[in-house]
């Protein structure tokens, strides 16, 4: 091959400034292409549990559970408005750990809530969790469910699982809204995104860095493990304040229309897992439905207050005020209509 | 000061040659080409797989772009698309293998090795043939390693999970961007042929 055929490409400072401008219209195409991926929050629909005019939030008392589920989704004035919205539903539960109820939700009280939505004309339910990749063989997707025994019970129940990546990109959908005081959008996962019914399952614990985790904080679960390291690195002990807020987009970006909370036990003293000085506090035998999440925390919270000593209501107030004032609910429950019932 | 302590550098990225007294640019591709096609084409590679599915094919297909870009660099398009398919075929089985033994990550490290078996034809001489082999799967897996933590660190500092769900393509680009300068740079130290870009 002859010296010329080998065309002189470019010279150090061509190279340079196509190097520069290949790099300014990468970094550019990147933003315009997620800036046109990048969607609006899901629309739901307004809560459809209200009561002259102030959202319902029903808590019930006692030891059979289908029993307190049926009272509450009476109270609560029946699952109908859910069944209008569509014949498949989402369940969120909090399974954070291979460790049970309450550190994680209990697969009977998910396979009750099914029932109970199939008595509504919701013929599907499906569990959606994501907490484990296939990047690393030993924590795949399902193996917190499988642990904990959920994967066998529920899809013997009738209740398939969706366990999915936390870490395959495609799986997610960036969504933003523009009223967060974040600019940067949130990946959440492009199931519960399109779901025309998410049910939220939460339990009731405390949280070593944000204090308090119920319906609010456990949308943690919703979205793409890059949002959760980022929140972790850059707000380990959540004393900026990041933490608070970002775990309030999180569960804007997935909006369930219903909350049911199973606090027959809750975790009292530190969490979100056992160990560390954490406290199971058994007998507390209630469950709590709302349609607002917000109110479903502030609620809890006082629940919370009245079993652990080490936690007061102020610890909870950043992300309680946070999310009413993104309108995501009430944390004033004088503005609730909340309804105490035994069952 | 600084910019005679730089000039070795420079002339090594960007080598010129004396003719007749006068020096004129290198008319071969540059370092910083190899460099640049390896960091480019694994990822537009990576990003094309996205169409046809998941890690495997987004993994197989920034691997045959790299051994396509090989190729290309080395004057040998007939031989880069057996090798890009060839690479790529054991590329996908090793991320299937992968996802039941430790991690699909481990397939990098295999595509290292297949691109560096396919490659050593690209050099004449016998140690540049064996340092290009045994440094293909080493600088494959440092170049994803590398990009991986590069783009998560930029991910960190911007405070965007866009950029940190790039993670991977990040990985891809680190894999090409190494391995492709390692290819030149062997070339260029110890082959002396097309593979150090010099005209053969």
């Amino acid at each position: 091959m002859s010296a010329s055929s080998h065309s002189r490409l470019l010279d150090r400072r061509g190279f340079l400034g196509v190097g520069a401008g290949a790099l300014a219209t990468a970094a550019a195409a990147f933003e315009w292409g997620h800036n046109f991926t990048t969607r609006a929050c899901k629309s739901a629909p307004p809560n459809p549990f209200v009561a002259a005019g102030k959202p319902l939030l029903v808590a019930v008392e006692g030891e059979d559970l289908r029993a307190m589920l049926r009272a509450g989704i009476a109270a609560l004035g029946g699952l109908d408005p859910l069944a209008k919205l569509g014949r498949e539903a989402i369940f969120r539960g909090n399974y954070v750990m291979a460790q049970p109820y309450p550190v994680t939700t209990a697969p009977e009280f998910v396979l009750a809530v099914a029932a109970e939505l199939k008595r509504a004309g919701v013929s599907q339910s499906s569990l959606f969790d994501s907490s484990g990749t296939r990047l690393g063989a030993a924590i795949p997707p399902e193996r917190t469910l499988r642990r904990l025994g959920v994967l066998e019970k529920l899809t013997q129940g009738g209740v398939p699982v969706l366990a999915r990546d936390f870490l395959d990109a495609d799986e997610f959908v960036f969504v933003r809204n523009p009223a967060w005081p974040i600019a940067k959008p949130v990946a959440v996962h492009r199931l519960l995104h399109e779901a025309p019914i998410v049910v939220s399952l939460p339990v009731v614990k405390r949280h070593q860095w944000v204090n308090f985790t119920c319906a609010l904080k456990m949308h943690f679960g919703s979205v793409a493990m890059a949002d959760r390291m980022l929140v972790h690195s850059k707000d380990s002990e959540g004393r900026s304040g990041l933490m608070h807020q970002r775990l309030v987009h999180f569960a804007d970006a997935v909006r369930p229309q219903l909350n049911i909370v199973d606090a027959r036990a809750i975790l009292a003293r530190r969490g979100p897992g056992l160990g560390g000085g954490a406290q199971v506090v058994p007998g507390v035998n209630q469950i709590i439905l709302s349609g607002d999440m917000v109110a479903v925390d502030a609620y809890c919270a006082r629940l919370l207050a009245r079993h652990d000593e080490t936690f007061t209501l102020d610890m909870v107030a950043p992300q309680l005020g946070h999310a009413a004032a993104l309108g995501l609910g009430k944390a004033d429950l004088d503005a609730v209509k909340v309804v105490e019932i035994r069952a | 000061m600084q910019a005679a302590s730089l000039a070795p550098i420079w002339g090594f990225l960007f080598p010129a040659k004396v003719s007749g007294g006068t020096q004129q640019p290198y008319r071969g591709h540059s370092l910083l080409l190899w460099a640049a096609a390896g960091l480019g084409l694994p990822a537009l590679g990576w990003i094309v797989g996205g169409f046809l599915g998941s890690w495997a094919p987004r993994t197989a297909c920034a691997v045959g772009a790299t051994a396509i870009a090989l190729g290309w660099l080395n004057r040998q398009p007939r031989a880069a698309l057996p090798g890009a398919v060839s690479a790529a075929m054991v590329t996908l089985a090793a991320v299937r293998a992968g996802q039941s033994f430790f991690s699909p990550l481990l397939a990098w490290p295999v595509a290292g090795l297949v691109i560096g078996v396919a490659g050593v034809s690209a050099f004449h001489r016998r140690r540049a043939r064996i340092a290009f082999l045994v440094a293909a799967p080493v600088l494959g897996s440092v170049g994803v390693a590398a990009g991986m933590a590069a783009i998560f660190l930029t991910a960190m500092g911007l405070n965007d999970s866009r950029v940190a769900g790039q993670t991977l393509l990040g990985g891809a680009a680190g894999f090409g961007l190494l391995l492709m300068a390692g290819a030149a740079i062997v070339g260029r130290w110890l082959d002396g042929s097309r593979a150090a870009g010099r005209p053969s």
